[in-house]
């Protein structure tokens, strides 16, 4: 099949001060989603959200190889959403827009997103690194994760389970050492990393 | 921001939580969308839609919708291509989204609106 992929070289040094820019678990999430396409197809999802979008590259590579959707793209580093707003733009992305918002502080979207993903902050740190981190808003809050890394998973956890709809999944990157999160592992040796895992998850971690 | 956003979010304020409180929108710049029209899509997004806040916002922006949409509506292409028009060919350059309960804004500056609290 043809896979599409995703323009990035409009992102340059300043830039990358100020935002999380694509890095070696950038690609191995866009490899694992884009390795899963015929699934998402066949999901036909309406609505597709990214919760930390950093540069956009996740979900410019999704939306460039999926039609018949709408994407959203949120992020709590105002930088991050200017950045992606850009990237949506240099790979001629319509069906898209980006917002700046904490997720944590209530979203309008119960029952109605068909797909999330997200790749956490999920660096082993202090639980006050984490929430000092967050609280900044900027290229900090992209990388501690708190006690076992998995203080923000944990959160956002519960806040997806809500907002997905009956068939609505999840992909969610981590490290191995952050615990397990149910699912279906996604990385093969092949397309995998030492230490990171790609999982795809249904609403509520049901087996399907 | 387009229409479909807007009836995405809602007052995240503290004193709103729970409330799932819809936002008004005070447009500022308007630009038109170039996206091509898809019927399958916007069937799929009514059923996620809160329908009488797109009325509302609609209104607000001179473009006037029935009070509710029926399976036969659906058949109405000339009804559904507006319905997509206003929904995803609206681009909110400026402007603001207010909270009707506790008044609180949010700006929309360059098509993105920041909902992040503003105190730095």
């Amino acid at each position: 099949m043809n896979i599409k992929e995703v323009k990035l070289s409009h992102i340059k040094k300043d830039d990358r001060k100020k935002v999380y820019p694509p890095s070696q678990d950038t690609f191995i999430l866009i490899d694992a989603i884009l390795n899963d396409i015929e699934y998402i197809k066949a999901l036909n999802p309406t609505i597709v959200l990214e919760i930390g979008v950093g540069s956009g590259a996740v979900i410019s590579s999704l939306a460039l190889n999926l039609d018949n959707a709408f994407f959203l793209g949120f992020d709590i580093n105002i930088d991050a959403v200017k950045l992606t707003q850009r990237t949506f733009c240099e790979n001629r992305i319509e069906m898209a827009d980006v917002v700046g918002i904490d997720i944590l502080k209530g979203l309008n979207l119960r029952n109605k997103v068909d797909v999330v993903i997200c790749n956490p902050p999920y660096v082993t740190s202090t639980r006050e690194e984490y929430l000092e981190c967050q609280n900044n808003r900027d290229i900090s809050s992209s990388c501690p994760g708190g006690e076992n890394g998995r203080e923000f998973i944990d959160e956002l956890l519960r806040v997806v389970d809500g907002i997905l709809s009956e068939n609505g999944v999840l992909y969610l990157l981590y490290e191995e050492e952050n615990g397990q999160f149910g699912g279906i592992n996604l990385l093969t040796e092949r397309t995998g990393c030492e230490g990171l895992c790609v999982i795809r998850r249904n609403k509520n971690n049901q087996t399907k | 921001m387009r229409l479909v956003t807007l009836n995405l979010l809602m007052c995240n304020s503290e004193e709103c939580s729970g409330r799932n409180q819809a936002l008004t929108l005070n447009p500022g710049e308007i630009t038109p969308g170039t996206t091509q029209f898809n019927h399958d899509l916007t069937i799929r997004m009514l059923g996620k839609l809160d329908w009488l806040a797109f009325v509302n916002a609609a209104l607000r922006l001179g473009h006037e919708l029935p009070d509710n949409i029926t399976e036969a509506d659906h058949q109405n292409s000339e009804l559904i291509q507006r319905i997509f028009d206003i929904l995803f060919n609206v681009e909110i350059q400026t402007g603001e989204l207010l909270c009707p309960n506790c008044n609180r804004t949010y700006p929309i500056e360059k098509g993105i609106p920041n909902m992040l609290p503003q105190d730095h």
